[in-house]
């Protein structure tokens, strides 16, 4: 062993500390998802496996009168058929995910989503029965003779049409569609307006769309009696809690059950739902048939099944005072949940919250009714509400801006919250349950930054006037935004070092894309002294963790790498009291690097595999209240979430035409606080953007006023394409959170949030047309023709 | 949905709206209809299977119902059509004015589409639904032309007839085809209703 | 199953022979007949660009050719990719094994989830032979069949004008 010093190398300088975290080695995943290697849902083959496919309802609202599975059932190849009835005491509606948070005179109206429709249909797509067979062609050829008799009841499709006391009613235990009706108020509104400069009044529509991962959902379920245990494999984003409430509806122990999150293609918020549910009866089949069973969504029915996100109709004010700064706002919205509201307020109050931005907003109003309407069900999608309130807010300051003759980036710089103002509270109570309190940021600093960046001084007068001189229509925009990231509660994560010097590190939290068997082994890499490479990372199997909540809110950086890394100092720690003791040296005179314990300034050295090795002993007395093992777990829970932001500034040209629009130049200066690994990070805000590109001029989920929607395929509901999404220049800049041992913030939302704002003032800059402005998202070509239509005849 | 047309007959107002009342006219206007019934008073019901291309579509079935009907000037038609990909339903209005030894009939059929048909094919129903109408009704011309003169029968209608192949029924996830079927299948159903 | 036919193909160079019903998508057929799980399927009708393979060496979207129509062809999935090579032009030893294409794609963080990425690198093979000095707006052009929603397609440009880099020389 060469803690024997006899053939120790000279003594030599100490390395410095080799630094992990802020590099950007390349990602451990990669390897397996280059080459096929690695595994995703559908990609689970097991014997004697089932295929599901589940009849769904044609009908947005109606009386289910009769489900006949006898065709199906006499069908080749089918094995099993269930409705509604066969579900026994199985049958229960879904758990209220997020209950609402303590805000005073909140009204709220819980209406969750069952797992097969039972008397009533209430939007299209709702399941009604499922096929079970050895194929997945004969499961559906089976899910085509089941005979649904459904009997048509009126339907709520808009969100004011479905407050009308005489409009029909979704839930019949409920008193109207209304799910909630909130109201936050900080100062006073009333006061402020009667004394204020100017008050701008607007009315915005804001509009989200599809998650669209690439990957659809999928479950394959495995009940195996000899060994009792239930194996699911599931493109969730939170296995863990899955995992806990299958073991609870199944009346089985959580240790039998185990929830695997494998390779996941994309979450962007709707994997996260629960319970899905196929996800509630693929292992109830399993274990009634004693067969593995998978079902895999096909993209038409993920425009249905899936949940999805959709829009707000807001009523806004904003009062200023003649030098532009704001007095306050009085925000007013409906927003839509579809037929069931599992998921609770979480996206009308990220809008609440973030419509207040990186502003010093002193007085505020804001008041909304959610709304149920017969319409596939409301949850997150990436941004989660927070685009519909930083809309609202840069729009109204781009006409406060206009009608006081203020430039448009200095009415922001008036209005930011300045670094020493910091911890902020808005006094108004966040989706995590706290007080909405910003931790950090430097606003002013970002804009600086993006004006730089894009040549804003410099559009205007130069490159922008010369193009207009030849008759283009070029315009630039730029907006703010914050995001409240890295909420609660918690995750956790074990750190083990193996004899031979492996390096296992295991979370709970699901991953779909984000990087994490990267940065969380950057994480604990740089305690640990090794290279991100070195270290395994698992994550999304209940049965290697299981404690932990899930990936949403642009957490996983936040609060599960502040757990790996806590986990990774106390290895740290138990690493150099062991090498202390073995090498007979001071801990302050040891330095791990490279995998060694090194005497500094003495040749003697110790590997972490040999540590771990003398940690595990096979034969002898070991110290009575001694742990075995280099090995630990520990677990994060943040006070409350960090507040990243940001500035995007763009500049685009209008074919006036044919209101084809091309995005010139893309910046973003984003602060997420300390940068874990800067390549992961820019490739979160690439995907961001595009993602809110689709959203503001190209996504939009179509409905008829019958709630059916008109658009469920990749033809007719547009992602943006290589062609469609430029080059995006990034800069950042670090205001590290005081709320997390990392300095982290989150940053997977980031960049889709603002977009919509964005469009629509460098739209505005462009055309130049009097009464031509843009308060509704999402644009198309054919929408932005007509309004600068509109504007023309009008003006 | 609104679809909204007119056609014009070479037969006066009472000949026609007799002949569309007569089942066995609108049928012969259709390949693929195993059967459409007078029921009751006014009250048709049909069952129907249409082939395009290589693929069968999945049966459809039919009720329709002729409400405030002002002879020869005009009917209301409700439609209920079912189907394993979607289903059509709402009012037809349907009014006929004589010229010229013919007829013209405009009708508005104001028709809520659900199901696969929508979701997917919304955006080919309206113009394939106005192709196919008028096509359907110049065979409807014809049926009633056989009607009237019997020895120039004219056997089928050949401008509708479609290839149907034996292919097996559509497969899994061939649905595009599908649905551009079933698209064209309900624009039929409307055709069989007018 | 239903009636079914014989097929004869070779998929990255081994050879096969099977029976599969007439209606089955060459796409089912490699994952699930053959268990080529690396071929992935986003939407069954041919936009998302995810089912991409290589037949007889012409890119084609698996999810709409059914295996019979696949009979006699050869097929190249991603997962014959990558071949042990010298590794020459690829500065990360571990990487020597992949194909340049995707080795420029981990370098350049062309991927996030991965999902879509298979497809991609297979429409990229014949591309970038056929192209092997293409610009911006020809790879753009090139990507513009293949839907990704994780990376916003700018380190994929960049992967791939790296990939012609190290092809050329």
């Amino acid at each position: 062993m060469s803690h024997d010093t006899t053939f120790a190398a000279p003594p030599a300088e100490a390395p410095a500390r080799p630094r992990q975290v802020g590099e950007s080695p390349l990602r451990n995943e990669d390897r397996r998802l280059l080459t096929g290697e690695a595994l995703f849902v559908d990609d689970v083959h097991l014997d004697g496996m089932l295929h599901a496919a589940f009849v769904r309802s044609d009908y947005a609202h109606g009386n289910v009168k009769s489900v006949d599975l006898t065709a199906a059932l006499e069908h080749p190849g089918v094995v099993a058929a269930y409705a509604a009835h066969d579900l026994g005491d199985y049958w229960e509606a879904g758990p209220l995910l997020v209950p609402p948070p303590p805000i005073d005179d909140l009204e709220f109206h819980a209406a969750t989503q069952v797992p097969l429709a039972k008397g009533k249909v209430r939007h299209v797509g709702e399941p009604i029965a499922v096929v079970v067979a050895r194929s997945p062609y004969e499961a559906e050829d089976g899910a085509a003779l089941v005979e649904v008799d459904i009997e048509p009841l009126d339907v709520v499709s808009d969100l004011k049409g479905g407050l009308e006391p005489d409009s029909p009613r979704i839930h019949d235990q409920l008193e109207s569609n209304l799910a909630a009706h909130v109201i936050q108020r900080k100062g006073s509104w009333e006061e402020v307006r009667e004394r204020a400069h100017r008050v701008i009044k607007r009315r915005f529509w804001y509009d989200h769309g599809a998650s669209a991962p690439m990957e659809n959902r999928g479950i394959v379920a495995n009940w195996d009696a000899r060994s009792r245990e239930l194996t699911v494999w599931d493109t969730t984003q939170a296995p863990i809690p899955i995992r806990n409430g299958l073991a609870a509806m199944l009346g089985l122990p959580q240790s039998e059950v185990r929830v695997i999150a494998p390779f996941i293609g994309g979450g962007f918020g709707p994997k996260i739902m629960m319970f899905y549910p196929e996800e509630v009866l693929l292992p109830w089949i399993s274990m009634r048939l004693g067969q593995p069973v998978k079902w895999i969504e096909d993209r038409q029915e993920s425009f249905f099944a899936t949940t999805q996100e959709r829009g707000q109709d807001h009523e806004s004010e904003l009062a200023v005072d003649a030098e532009g700064r704001i007095l306050g706002v009085r925000d007013e919205f409906l927003c839509d949940t579809g037929a069931y509201n599992p998921y609770g307020l979480t996206i009308p109050i990220n809008t609440q919250c973030t419509l207040l931005g990186p502003y010093r907003v002193p007085n505020y109003h804001s008041e909304f009714r959610m709304v149920f309407t017969n319409k596939p069900i409301c949850t997150p999608v990436r941004g989660a509400g927070r685009q519909h309130g930083v809309f609202v807010m840069e729009r109204l300051l781009d006409r406060a801006a206009d009608e006081l003759g203020i430039d448009r980036v200095e009415i922001r710089r008036r209005n930011y919250l300045t670094p020493e103002e910091f911890p902020h509270d808005h006094e108004i109570i966040y989706q995590d349950f706290k007080p909405l309190v910003y931790d950090s940021g430097n606003y002013a600093e970002a804009m600086d930054r993006a004006v730089e960046m894009i040549d804003y001084a410099g559009f205007e007068s130069g490159a922008g006037a010369a193009a207009r001189s030849e008759g283009r229509h070029v315009g630039l925009g730029i907006v703010s935004y914050v995001e409240g990231t890295g909420v609660g509660p918690y995750e956790g994560a074990r750190v083990g070092i193996e004899p031979g010097g492996r390096i296992n590190l295991v979370t709970g939290v699901g991953t779909q894309g984000q990087g994490h068997f990267t940065s969380f082994a950057q994480i604990v890499a740089e305690q640990l002294g090794v290279q991100a490479s070195d270290v395994e990372v698992v994550t999304g199997d209940t049965a290697r963790f299981g404690w932990g909540t899930g990936t949403f809110a642009s957490r996983g950086a936040v609060v599960a790498g502040n757990a790996c890394h806590a986990a990774a100092l106390e290895v740290r720690k138990k690493v150099l009291t062991m090498a202390s003791s073995v090498l007979g040296a001071a801990e302050e005179d040891l330095d791990l690097a490279e995998g060694v314990v090194r005497v500094v300034g003495s040749g003697e050295s110790i590997s972490l595999g040999e540590l771990a090795a003398l940690a595990n002993p096979l034969r002898g007395a070991v110290t009575p209240g001694t742990e075995p093992g280099l090995e630990a777990t520990a677990y994060f829970g943040p006070e409350r979430g960090v507040t990243a932001s940001g500035v995007h500034a763009m500049i685009l040209e209008v074919d006036p035409d044919t209101a084809l629009v091309r995005i010139l130049r893309y910046v973003v200066v984003h602060d997420c606080g300390r940068v874990i690994n800067p390549m992961i990070v820019e490739g979160q805000i690439h995907g961001g953007v595009a993602h809110g590109i689709g959203n503001a001029f190209y996504e939009e989920l179509v409905f008829d006023e019958g709630a059916q929607l008109l658009n469920a395929s990749f033809m007719d509901y547009l992602l943006p394409t290589a062609t469609d999404v430029p080059t995006i220049e990034t800069d950042h800049v670090e205001t590290p959170s005081p709320l997390n041992p990392l300095g982290v913030k989150g940053v997977g939302e980031a960049g889709a949030i603002p977009v919509g704002a964005l469009f629509a003032q460098a739209l505005e800059n462009a055309l130049d047309v009097d009464g031509f402005e843009v308060r509704e998202i999402p644009l198309s070509p054919n929408r932005l023709f007509e309004l600068m239509r509109d504007a023309r005849e009008e003006g | 949905m609104l679809i909204e047309s007119e056609f014009t007959f070479d037969f006066p107002p009472e000949v026609v709206y007799e002949g569309l009342l007569d089942p066995d006219v609108l049928a012969s206007a259709l390949p693929g209809t195993d059967r459409l019934e007078l029921v009751g008073e006014d009250r048709y019901e049909g069952e129907m299977e249409a082939s395009v291309g290589p693929v069968t579509a999945a049966r459809f079935s039919v009720v329709v119902e002729l409400k405030e009907k002002v002879r020869p000037e005009s009917f209301d038609m409700h439609v209920d059509g079912k189907g394993k990909a979607g289903f059509v339903n709402g009012i037809a209005r349907v009014a006929f004015e004589e010229t010229d030894g013919g007829t013209v009939m405009k009708y508005r059929a104001d028709l809520q589409v659900g199901g696969r048909v929508a979701s997917v094919g919304q955006r080919l129903l309206e113009s394939v639904g106005k192709m196919m109408s008028k096509q359907g009704l110049e065979a409807v011309n014809r049926s009633i032309m056989e009607r009237q003169a019997p020895t120039a029968a004219v056997a089928g209608s050949t401008d509708l007839e479609v290839s149907s192949p034996s292919w097996p029924p559509a497969t899994r996830k061939e649905r595009l085809r599908l649905f551009l079927v079933v698209a064209i299948l309900l624009a039929l159903v409307m055709v069989l209703l007018l | 199953m239903g009636e079914t036919l014989t097929i004869r193909l070779t998929v990255n160079g081994k050879a096969y022979d099977r029976p599969v019903e007439p209606r089955l998508l060459l796409s089912d057929f490699l994952r699930h007949d053959l268990h080529l799980t690396g071929t992935h399927v986003g939407c069954e009708h041919g936009v998302c660009g995810a089912c991409t393979v290589l037949l007889d060496g012409e890119a084609v979207r698996s999810c709409l050719v059914f295996a019979v129509q696949a009979d006699g062809a050869e097929i190249s999935t991603v997962e014959g990719l990558a071949t042990p090579s010298d590794g020459s032009g690829i500065p990360h030893p571990e990487d020597a094994d992949l194909h340049p294409i995707q080795a420029a794609f981990r370098e350049s963080h062309g991927l996030q989830c991965g999902f879509c990425t298979p497809g991609i690198l297979m429409t990229l093979v014949p591309f970038l032979e056929e192209n092997p000095d293409p610009d911006e707006e020809q790879i753009r052009e090139a990507l513009s069949g293949h839907l990704c929603r994780c990376t916003g397609y700018q380190n994929i440009v960049t992967a791939v004008r790296l990939a012609a880099d190290r092809m050329a020389t």
